[in-house]
């Protein structure tokens, strides 16, 4: 086999090179938001907002069987406010952000099994919410995907000095007069929208490491933000862009796949 | 250099700081009462005391960043809330020194609150950084990234930031704290060279002898003000003990009073 064929024998599959298509984008999306919530040492609430995602697509699956609209809608809306939930509670509570966290974190996902088991024969579908399903993606699932990280990237690099100003430095952004309030929220807002986006590609169980390993990657290895941002987003794809080959030739769960080739990149560029 | 301040609306004399009255409550115990003084353009003032006298509420006051249960302040004859020309800087650890930038990128934040929402920062802004940059002797290490900067690099960095924001009144808590005595030195001359350019600084500090040699002004604070003029005037036997009680030692020596303090390494919060 030519390496020619290596790439072509996939992509004749028009469900592969949708699968390829979702996985580029979500992974993109995640490594934007990611390199900000690993900077502020927040993707332990990535990790939680991925699973607290899940009642909200258990409810779409329940009430509108076989609607993938339904299901986005629902997992979006969730995953909103379970973000702006644990932003409430961590600024309210006497609790470290981090016990609240876990403790919204672990009652949706209790709540979203719940609600999954009471179907007969769930065990399938779990494992798709759980896991990804991306090589089922279809035309419409793509639009959904490739509609939401655009969108995301564009309100981060709208926002990017600002959001880099406040990340760094929160309270010299707040001297400035900037809406520091409105920035956390806007991050916390824009990491549920990627985590719907990666919810397809990966699952719920593996959506912290598109989150976290391709930005852990680039700021190993840029010096500085934007630097560090462009080669997370550039590992994020290739890591997408690869993984489903592995999975293809491999036989491997495509979301496990694209997680293990960004924590291989992570690994050299830690290695070097 | 003239300590103009674009984007808001200062009234032309007024002068730089007027407190009256302060009176700020933390945790629902006063951390800062009955505090009035009035600041002219280029002055710089000291703020001394024990740990947890009201030094930092005072400055976060000043700053606009808490709010006082009672009294006023008032910027260049505004209130502290609209400000881009009043630059606070923190105690160093505040931020992540880690964070992937160099010397000029952090310069350049001093610029993000000028360009406004959705604008890139234009060659203006870079040729602003550059200038404040060289002011406070970093230029050379401009494309350095900022986790290689020793301590006295750090605090002059903050410094450069805040001349490329163009702030004409510069709250800085605690500069000197962890630097040896060259770096001291540095930011204590950089200072009085600012204020030659109209600079007006107000400067928490715990160093009563660097105040004594260094500023015209000192504000002697333990939650109320004990005193308040140029250092060898303020600094009296009684209000050094008020202040500092039986933390401090006076010793009569020859060629006058000789103050042995106790306190050392604050961590002071908030």
């Amino acid at each position: 086999m030519s390496p020619l064929d290596f790439f072509r024998i996939p992509l004749q599959h028009a469900f592969f090179v949708r699968a390829v298509l979702a996985a580029v984008c979500a992974a993109a999306a995640c490594a934007t938001v990611g390199t900000f919530l690993v900077l502020r040492g927040m993707t332990f609430f990535g990790d939680a907002l991925a699973h607290a995602v899940l009642p909200g697509v258990a409810l779409g699956y329940l009430l509108h069987r076989g609607s993938r609209a339904a299901v986005f809608g629902w997992a979006l809306g969730t995953a909103v406010l379970a973000s702006l939930g644990i932003g409430w509670v961590g600024r309210r509570g006497r609790l470290k952000e981090d016990t609240a966290i876990g403790i919204v974190f672990v009652g949706l996902f209790a709540l979203g099994i719940g609600l999954i088991s009471t179907v007969r024969g769930y065990a399938v579908d779990l494992v798709h919410f759980l896991f990804g399903n991306v090589l089922a993606v279809t035309p419409f699932d793509l639009y959904w995907v490739a509609g939401l990280s655009a969108g995301v990237i564009l309100v981060v690099l709208g926002f990017y000095k600002e959001l880099a100003l406040a990340t760094f430095d929160p309270l010299f952004a707040r001297t400035l007069r900037l809406p520091t309030e409105f920035l956390r929220y806007l991050l916390l807002v824009l990491a549920a929208v990627t985590v719907v986006t990666a919810l397809r590609v990966v699952g719920v169980a593996l959506a912290l490491a598109m989150l976290v390993v391709p930005p852990a990657t680039g700021l190993l290895l840029g010096r500085r933000l934007p630097v560090a941002l462009a080669l997370a987003l550039l590992f994020a794809v290739l890591s997408g862009f690869f993984g489903l080959f592995l999975s293809y030739y491999a036989g491997m769960a495509p979301g496990a796949a694209v997680v293990l080739v960004a924590t291989a990149f992570f690994l050299l560029a830690l290695l070097r | 250099m003239s300590a103009r301040c674009p984007g808001t609306a200062h009234l032309p004399e007024a002068p730089a700081l007027v407190v009256r009255d302060l009176r700020v409550l933390r945790h629902g115990r006063p951390a800062l009462e009955g505090v009035s003084f009035t600041l002219a353009r280029g002055e710089r003032l000291a703020v001394v005391g024990p740990n947890g006298a009201g030094k930092t509420t005072l400055l976060l006051a000043l700053a606009g960043l808490v709010r006082p249960q009672a009294g006023e302040v008032r910027v260049f004859g505004a209130p502290p809330g609209r400000h881009l020309c009043l630059a606070y800087l923190p105690q160093r650890p505040a931020v992540e020194w880690n964070f992937p930038a160099t010397v000029l990128d952090v310069a350049l934040m001093g610029r993000v609150g000028h360009a406004g929402l959705f604008r890139r920062l234009t060659a203006r802004d870079r040729a602003k950084a550059w200038e404040a940059l060289e002011r406070v002797g970093l230029a050379a290490l401009a494309h350095r990234p900022i986790r290689e900067l020793s301590g006295g690099e750090q605090q002059r960095l903050f410094l450069a930031r805040a001349l490329a924001q163009e702030a004409a009144l510069l709250l800085l808590d605690e500069p000197l704290t962890g630097l040896d005595a060259p770096a001291q030195e540095g930011i204590l001359a950089l200072l009085a060279e600012l204020a030659r350019g109209g600079i007006t600084a107000v400067v928490a500090l715990h160093e009563l002898d660097l105040v004594a040699q260094h500023f015209p002004l000192a504000l002697l604070l333990r939650v109320r003000p004990l005193a308040w003029g140029p250092p060898a005037r303020a600094f009296t036997p009684e209000a050094l003990r008020a202040a500092y009680g039986t933390a401090l030692h006076l010793l009569p020596v020859p060629e006058g009073t000789l103050a042995l303090g106790e306190a050392c390494c604050p961590k002071e919060q908030g």
